[in-house]
């Protein structure tokens, strides 16, 4: 009987330390960063205006593409400003910096982010903008004309280190970004998309498991009382 | 034919490690119905609206009378939020009538009721800024990646998001999701 009443303890205690495993989580991983712009640059379905701003990433586990944007005020105050649905970037070069790539817009427009990379990874966020004003650019470009001179990208380091980095001319244009968006559709909001096209993000896990968790327990044990029952009637047959 | 000591032992075994999941299920039970009556307290105290939300904060509660339906939303949309409630979905807009407001939870708990939900359902959201009512314009069923419905349009104000089909072992293949527009 001792010997039983020992292996029942054992067997709950290390069923208990099983059951009280926690998942870890990362402490910072919303990328935060801060730009100090000095003249208006376009994101989707906005046009920044200079000062200063907050770019990171929307605490979502299953979508790590939602990029939300907030302006800072001279108290140092956080104002939400938009929401953006952006698709993975990838650039052969780690930065040592924050990267921020514009896009050329037509004379007269803001110009635009076109791409957005943390320091030490080399995986960014894209933004992606309506068809309609890429191809009013490619239109403009296609008109013969000299490409439009890309203005000086405004630089304001503020702690930790944040560069905007032009655009090199050979760089995605508008013309080339509208390509892209053919081949990897995105989520634009707004608009409309085939269903079947596959996204980068997916809607939230909601499966959830307590009623597997339930079946499972009354399943499990009913199963070990008649287990038991067979192993008494055994015993008195 | 196994002997009556390899029986006595395998049923052991088996008895606990049902015990232990039926403890399992009865902890999160229990830790979802404290969280739900903190932050129901912490929505009925009077307190400021806070400039910017963070993972875990009670946003509100959501209703819909005809189904029973209540529950808690906290910020957040990951395992560790749907256990305890439903969770208002990061990028989506988060005062009513300001864009389109996603909320998820578990189609085995929270949301097993909106199996029954039908077009123009009332859904109640109080926040401490008030109460907003929408009423349920479509329901569809898609896949997983179809983040599209989550997306700003006229007339979609609220959408709910719940996996489907609502009974189904493992990870459902589908989402369920109820588009309800805001109540003038």
């Amino acid at each position: 009987m001792k010997i039983n009443l020992r292996a029942w303890c054992l067997g709950a205690a290390l069923v208990l330390m099983g059951s009280t495993v926690i998942p870890a989580r990362a402490d910072q991983w919303n990328k935060e960063t801060r730009l100090e712009i000095n003249q208006p640059l376009e994101i989707p379905g906005k046009v920044l205006t200079p000062g200063t701003y907050i770019f990171k990433l929307a605490d979502s586990q299953s979508d790590r593409n939602i990029v939300q944007v907030w302006s800072v005020d001279a108290g140092g105050r956080r104002k939400f400003v938009t929401t953006v649905f952006a698709v993975s970037d990838y650039d052969m070069e780690t930065p040592d910096k924050t990267i921020i790539r514009l896009e050329e817009r037509p004379s007269g427009s803001a110009q635009a982010i076109h791409s957005w990379f943390y320091p030490g990874e080399n995986t960014g966020w894209q933004f992606v903008y309506p068809k309609s004003e890429s191809f009013q650019l490619a239109a403009d470009r296609a008109a013969a004309e000299p490409p439009a001179p890309v203005a000086a990208a405004p630089v304001l380091p503020d702690p930790p280190v944040e560069t905007l980095v032009q655009e090199p001319p050979a760089e995605p244009t508008l013309v080339e970004s509208a390509v892209v968006e053919e081949e990897a559709p995105v989520l634009i909001p707004g608009e409309t998309s085939d269903p079947d096209n596959d996204l980068d993000s997916t809607l939230p896990e909601t499966a959830g498991h307590s009623i597997t968790e339930l079946a499972a327990g009354i399943a499990t044990l009913g199963l070990g009382l008649l287990t038991v029952l067979a192993g008494r009637r055994r015993a008195e047959a | 034919m196994p002997s009556k000591s390899v029986l006595f032992w395998l049923g052991s075994v088996l008895i606990l490690v049902g015990a232990a999941l039926l403890a399992v299920y009865g902890g999160n039970v229990y830790r979802s119905a404290e969280a739900q009556k903190a932050a129901k307290q912490q929505l009925n105290s009077p307190q400021a609206i806070p400039p910017a939300v963070r993972r875990g904060d009670v946003l509100g509660e959501l209703s819909i009378p005809r189904l029973h339906l209540s529950v808690m939303v906290f910020e957040g949309d990951d395992e560790g939020i749907l256990k305890i409630g439903a969770g208002h979905i990061p990028g989506t807009a988060l005062t009513p009538g300001e864009g389109n407001i996603g909320i998820a939870a578990h189609r085995d708990t929270f949301f097993h009721p909106l199996r029954l939900i039908h077009p123009r359902d009332q859904i109640a959201l109080r926040t401490p800024a008030g109460t907003s009512r929408f009423a349920v314009t479509t329901t569809e069923i898609v896949p997983p990646s179809r983040t599209q419905v989550l997306a700003p349009s006229p007339g979609r104000d609220l959408t709910l998001v719940t996996c489907y089909p609502f009974i189904y072992i493992g990870h459902a293949p589908k989402r369920f999701i109820i588009h309800a527009q805001k109540i003038p």
